[in-house]
């Protein structure tokens, strides 16, 4: 088949696949137009359906570049191995091209956006569900014949256009297709649809994708430490240099110091294997967001700073002189209220509540504009009650979690780091707020009582792969059912006394944390 | 619809000889006018609802033509339209999706099939089949073989479709029966051209009346006339269509040099064998075949003479039928029996049974036929090659991108009201307990997907109370029932509102009301206000219930989450009986942010006061747990890196889809979520005082940092 020149010997077969309400349609129609205008036949097919409510969906083009008389066949289905130019405005719509083998070495060029629209499954995993970017370039480059990975999104917002305009200029980059950006712009026109930007748009794209150095860099992550004399082991010391400033903003240098002694404590513990380090830099990373954990003088705190005002100002758009009115939900309920009043309040709050069906039934639903001078007043207010954070009960029960779960890591890090690194991991799970931060502790617990502590204790070396598997299965639902399966199997496994005090201990020392802001 | 098609319009105007470039299903719209229909009806859905969208928006041209246009109240109405076509010599069409909309039909064209007409019958499918259909996976086959109406199923090639909804008519005339005439959602959206004829205008129509009613008995569907009409079908109409396909050359043949063997496909399979025929190199790039082809635009019924003709000294032919049973292929089998052909034939022993024949299944199909019969000439080794490489192909992409990539299923739009309503029946059921939800059809059945997952059973377009009824009596709570305002008035006020009222079923129907059929693309319905011509309705959901006697009915603003949690819990534990409706009311915000869009881009020009709502997530607040999403699942509402190093997870980000809908800071209100949802609302064309206390607030608070 290839041999044959694409346009001249047989159709050019062109696939588009993007999201429902990417303009994908008026894609289509601009190219139709163009090439109706130059007189060469063309053909062009969708399948919107459904897949118009943001769901993926694909058009379908084929072309001549010369015009003849005798219309030859066009297909009406992209046919794997048999697709020139395969076109995408994300990433992983990119993927879904490659794996359904429309992008093949001998003809595709793939021209794709690197901007991730992240579907369904990637957005409401518990932790990060996203896909590995870096394999799809990879595989980009192993199977296009020609590969144009542009971030056209950014592009479109610099340029004030739609990512469709840009792509459309992208595949005018490739001499292979079939009408210029003359025809094209003429085709805008004709169309009428926010003309100037597309026309932007349709230069810019052609720029982009003709100039390699835009080519887009995979980041495979990784933070690069500041080069200076350091303590710790370098991955350790970016974490710690991360944490430091971050403490002394939470509270005073006084915790910020008590954070590094800390994190020395596992560092002399674990050591400076490559095993050791990691098991101190994963404990730093956690420890630092565990001791700032986010409580109402927190959240008042970072939504009444100027930085944040600067930040929404640049996020919404507003230009110069549009004031812009902020409204924040808070639905504050007896935990916060804990946390300001002083302690014999609390606890009278807490037993009426505790009678009257339990402190999480109270909340008080407040939207405060942070915008006004009352507003903003309000919040420096309960900010400046941080001063006390030492003194409420919340503190307290935290400061006991985080010593029970550092003991932990401590005890294990020397004889077995892996062990020792599922524990530190384990406090990934403590995040969120209210009802959310509740059901976290309370996994964290059932993980701590029923594999850590007893592991901590008798050294089981296997049990660090139970736990890692308990933490992934609390992070598979809402409602923590994964979690009771699998651990009601792990137990199974591990030393029964060990579970027997592990229960007990969990029964006379209940840690509820909670607290939304 | 708040949408225009004046473009489409004009290329319905377009005279003898001139071009027409546009999509499949607007080239037909064309093609029934040169037909000189002297009605249009039906019932809007994808891939036709274009034609009644254009339809409805060609007043002018309907007007002048004296064509009738009916904006019909479901499928069955719009297949009883074309009773006129049984007295008098009217040509009609009806349009609707199958095959549901078939079912729905089926009533009315059972009857009209048996009567038969005197004017030409076109039934338009829109064979809402494989990738991108919205509906149960059936053919619409069955249906002209039960009724006896013949089913054209043309090549996706706009001067053959044009010429076929021609002939049609003719066809239904010359036989006295309905003819339907498929196309599959590709052939829909094809976008291509053809030469123009002017539109005729009907012999009887609005504009040339009939001043003597026809009464025939022979026409009622009552015995005898009934056994007559029968007898009539087999002896006088099926005979007349053979005679009329075969005179005419409805079907298509192509020889090819390899004449030992054969294809027999649909015609709209046709551009697809031909594309695998050329990928195994057994075509040329003009579609030129090595093998034989028999293209049938007629796929019932099928003529004997010609297919055993076509048979006649072929060792083998494959039939490349879509779908299953497999009619064509058991048909074409007895013909041949019938005629003593020989012929081995080939289907579904090489192609799949079921699912769509998209270029792949084609590929394999007719290689794997070529193994099996090895024609004289055809180098079979190079041919089983190539669907070989491929699969490699495919395999190599998989593991290199080492997992399978995440589907992505359509969902609520960005702003949609319906998704408000399931974050609230998500939260309802934490007190409630888990509940039983009879979903319906429409955008709200993309409830039963993530994050929502809401919708216990969906059986059909307006039956979502109607299915609840047995299940409510034999559940320890309510049940929960929803149907949408499109399928409200599609058939559900009848089949399930006067049916649970009639029963006495206690339960809780939850009525979507946003204003339009948004799924098939917000087309107008009697609770709109007005119809397609803007003429005022004065129809409403509430009078209606109301008027059936329905005791209990709430009307909720969608967008309040614990207002409609509130109305929920209420219905569903209140002491009061009988059926308990919640009007969960608010705007498509597709329709809405058409209209509105313009008009604010007015409003700042003339320097009036806007007000911009965004809501967005502090990224130093969010802990990366994203409830949040699993409550709301809104499209702006993503994630994206944080940029904490500390933070591994990936952190809630609202990106500038955002259309300030509110269900964000609801839900974390509702839910006692997390305090990092703000809304932010930018004052464009602010007023002296917006500016007074905005300089004054920025004085006291402090000013921005530069």
């Amino acid at each position: 088949m290839s041999g044959e020149r694409p346009g001249i010997d047989r159709p050019l077969t062109l696939v588009f696949a993007a999201l429902g309400g990417e303009g994908g349609g008026l894609l289509s129609d601009w190219i139709i137009d163009a090439c109706t205008a130059s007189g060469l036949p063309v053909q062009a097919t969708s399948i919107p359906g459904v897949a118009q409510r943001t769901g993926s969906t694909t058009y379908y083009m084929e072309f001549m570049r010369a015009s003849n008389d005798d219309e030859p066949l066009f297909g009406l289905y992209p046919a794997p191995g048999y697709v020139d130019m395969a076109v995408a405005t994300d990433l992983v719509e990119a993927a879904r091209l490659i794996e359904k083998g429309y992008v093949t070495p001998d003809r595709t060029t793939l021209i794709a956006a690197t901007h991730r629209v992240y579907a369904m499954s990637e957005k409401t995993a518990m932790a990060d569900g996203t896909f590995h970017a870096p394999r799809i370039h990879d595989a980009a480059r192993q199977f296009a014949r020609h590969v144009v990975l542009r971030d056209f999104a950014e592009a479109g917002r610099v340029e004030g256009t739609m990512v469709n305009a840009l792509l459309l200029g992208a595949m005018t980059a490739d001499e292979r297709f079939p009408v210029d950006t003359d025809a094209l712009a003429e085709a805008i026109r004709g169309r009428g649809v926010a003309v100037e930007a597309n026309l932007r748009g349709l230069a810019a794209g052609r720029r982009l994708a003709a100039d390699d150095a835009s080519a887009a860099i995979v980041d495979t992550g990784v933070p690069t430490p500041p080069t200076r004399e350091a303590p710790f082991p370098e991955g350790v010391q970016a974490m710690v240099d991360a944490a430091l400033p971050r403490l002394v903003d939470y509270q005073d240098d006084a915790y910020a110091r008590h954070y590094r002694e800390r994190v020395e404590a596992i560092d002399r513990a674990a050591g400076r294997t490559a095993a050791g380090v990691e098991v101190t830099r994963e404990t730093a990373r956690y420890l630092a967001l565990w001791m700032t954990y986010e409580d109402v003088m927190r959240v008042a705190d970072l939504k009444s700073r100027a930085s944040r005002r600067d930040r929404i100002r640049r996020e919404t758009g507003a230009k110069d002189g549009e004031p812009v009115r902020v409204t924040e939900f808070f639905k504050p309920g007896i935990d916060e209220f804990s946390t300001i009043a002083p302690r014999f309040v609390t606890r009278w709050l807490t037993a009426w509540a505790e009678r009257h069906g339990g402190v999480d039934r109270f909340h008080l639903p407040v939207h405060l504009r942070s915008d006004t001078i009352v507003g903003h007043a309000a919040l420096r207010f309960v900010a400046f009650m941080g001063r006390r954070r030492r003194r409420t009960a919340r503190f307290a029960a935290e400061q006991r979690a985080i010593e029970r779960w550092l003991d932990a890591v401590n005890r294990t890090a020397p004889s077995n780091p892996a062990l020792a690194l599922a524990i530190a991991r384990c406090a990934q799970l403590v995040k969120g707020y209210g009802d959310t931060r509740i059901r976290a502790m309370r996994n964290f617990d059932a993980i701590y009582s029923t594999l850590i502590e007893p592991a901590a204790e008798s050294g089981d070396g296997q049990v660090a792969e139970h736990i890692e598997k308990a933490r992934a299965a609390a992070l598979a639902d809402d409602e923590g059912k994964a979690l009771q399966a699998y651990l009601a199997g792990a137990t199974t496994v591990s030393d029964n006394a060990a579970i027997q005090r592990g229960a007990a201990n969990k029964q006379d020392n209940p840690t509820r944390i909670g607290g939304n802001a | 619809m708040e949408r225009s098609f004046a473009k489409e319009v004009q290329s319905l105007k377009l005279g003898d000889g001139e071009v027409f470039h546009g999509e499949g299903i607007l080239a037909i719209t064309k093609a029934l006018l040169q037909s000189g229909v002297s009605y249009v009806g039906g019932y809007q859905g994808a891939p036709v609802s274009h034609l009644i969208d254009v339809m409805a928006d060609a007043q002018d041209i309907l007007d002048e033509l004296g064509v009738h246009f009916e904006a019909c109240a479901n499928e069955a109405s719009a297949a009883a339209l074309c009773g006129a076509s049984i007295n008098y010599p009217m040509r009609g069409a009806a349009v609707w999706k199958s095959t549901v909309g078939t079912n729905v039909a089926s009533d009315a064209l059972s009857n009209l099939a048996s009567a038969g007409v005197k004017g030409g019958v076109l039934i338009v499918l829109g064979e809402d089949y494989g990738e991108g259909a919205s509906i149960i996976q059936e053919r619409s086959h069955a249906f002209a073989l039960k009724s006896q109406m013949w089913l054209l199923d043309p090549r996706p090639h706009l001067p053959t479709v044009v010429d076929l909804v021609e002939h049609a008519f003719e066809l239904s005339e010359a036989s006295s029966t309905p003819v339907m005439m498929e196309f599959r959602i590709r052939a829909c959206h094809m976008h291509g051209r053809f030469k123009t004829k002017a539109n005729k205008a009907p012999a009887v129509s609005r504009n040339k009346l009939i001043n003597d009613p026809d009464f025939d008995y022979g026409r009622i569907c009552l015995p005898p006339s009934t056994y007559v009409q029968e007898q009539h079908k087999i002896s006088h109409r099926f005979p007349a269509a053979l005679d009329y396909i075969r005179r005419h050359r409805l079907n298509e043949y192509f020889d090819g040099p390899l004449d030992d063997v054969g294809i027999i496909m649909q015609g709209g399979m046709y551009n697809s064998v031909l594309r695998a025929a050329q990928q195994l190199g057994l075509a040329d790039t003009q579609g030129n075949s090595k093998l034989p082809l028999a293209v049938l635009n007629v796929t019932y019924p099928l003529v004997p003479e010609e297919i055993s003709a076509f048979c006649a000294g072929k060792r083998a032919v494959l039939v490349v039928e879509e779908g299953q049973p497999a009619y064509i292929e058991q048909n074409i089998e007895s013909i041949l029996r019938r005629a003593d052909v020989q012929t081995k034939v080939h289907g579904k022993d090489v192609l799949p049974m079921a699912g769509e024949y998209v270029g792949e299944v084609l590929l394999n199909g007719l290689s794997k036929f070529v193994e099996r019969v090895s024609p004289a000439g055809v180098d079979v080794a190079g041919v089983a090659r190539v669907p070989r490489d491929i699969a490699a192909v495919k395999k190599d992409a998989a593991d290199a991108l080492g997992a399978p990539v995440p589907t992505r299923p359509p969902t609520f739009c960005t702003g949609c009201p319906e998704r408000p309503v399931f974050s609230a029946i998500k939260l309802a059921q934490k007190d409630t307990g888990k509940l039983h939800v009879a979903a319906d059809i429409g955008c709200h059945t993309f409830s039963t997907l993530a994050p929502f997952n809401i919708g216990n059973s969906v059986l059909g377009y307006g039956l979502g109370l109607s299915s609840a009824a047995a299940v409510g009596p034999a559940m320890d709570r309510r049940v929960v029932s929803i149907m949408g305002d499109g399928g409200f008035w599609h058939n559900g006020l009848t089949s399930g509102v006067s049916g649970a009222l009639f029963n006495e079923t206690d339960g809780v129907l939850v009525i979507m009301n946003n204003g339009y059929t948004s799924a098939t693309g917000q087309q107008f319905i009697p609770s709109t206000g007005k119809n397609f011509k803007q003429h005022e309705t004065g129809m409403s959901i509430r009078k209606a219930l109301e008027g059936m006697g329905v005791k209990w009915v709430r009307t909720v603003t969608t967008y309040r989450v614990s207002k409609m949690v509130k109305a929920l819990r209420d219905a569903l534990t209140t002491k009061q009986g009988g059926l308990k409706v919640i009007i969960a009311d608010s705007e498509c915000q597709l329709a809405r942010q058409r209209r509105i869009k313009p008009q604010i881009r007015e409003q700042l020009k003339r320097g009036e006061r806007v007000v911009r709502t965004k809501f967005g997530v502090d990224e130093d607040l969010c802990t990366g747990d994203h409830s949040c999403i699993r409550l709301s699942g809104c499209p702006s509402l993503t994630v994206k890196p944080s940029p904490d190093p500390l933070r591994a997870d990936p952190i809630a980000h609202v990106n500038e889809g955002c259309v300030g809908c509110g269900l964000c800071g609801e839900v974390a209100d509702a839910a006692v979520l997390c305090p990092s949802f703000y809304r932010a609302e930018v004052v464009q064309n602010p007023g002296r005082i917006d500016r007074f206390l905005d300089g004054l607030r920025r004085r006291v608070i402090g000013a921005p940092a530069p």
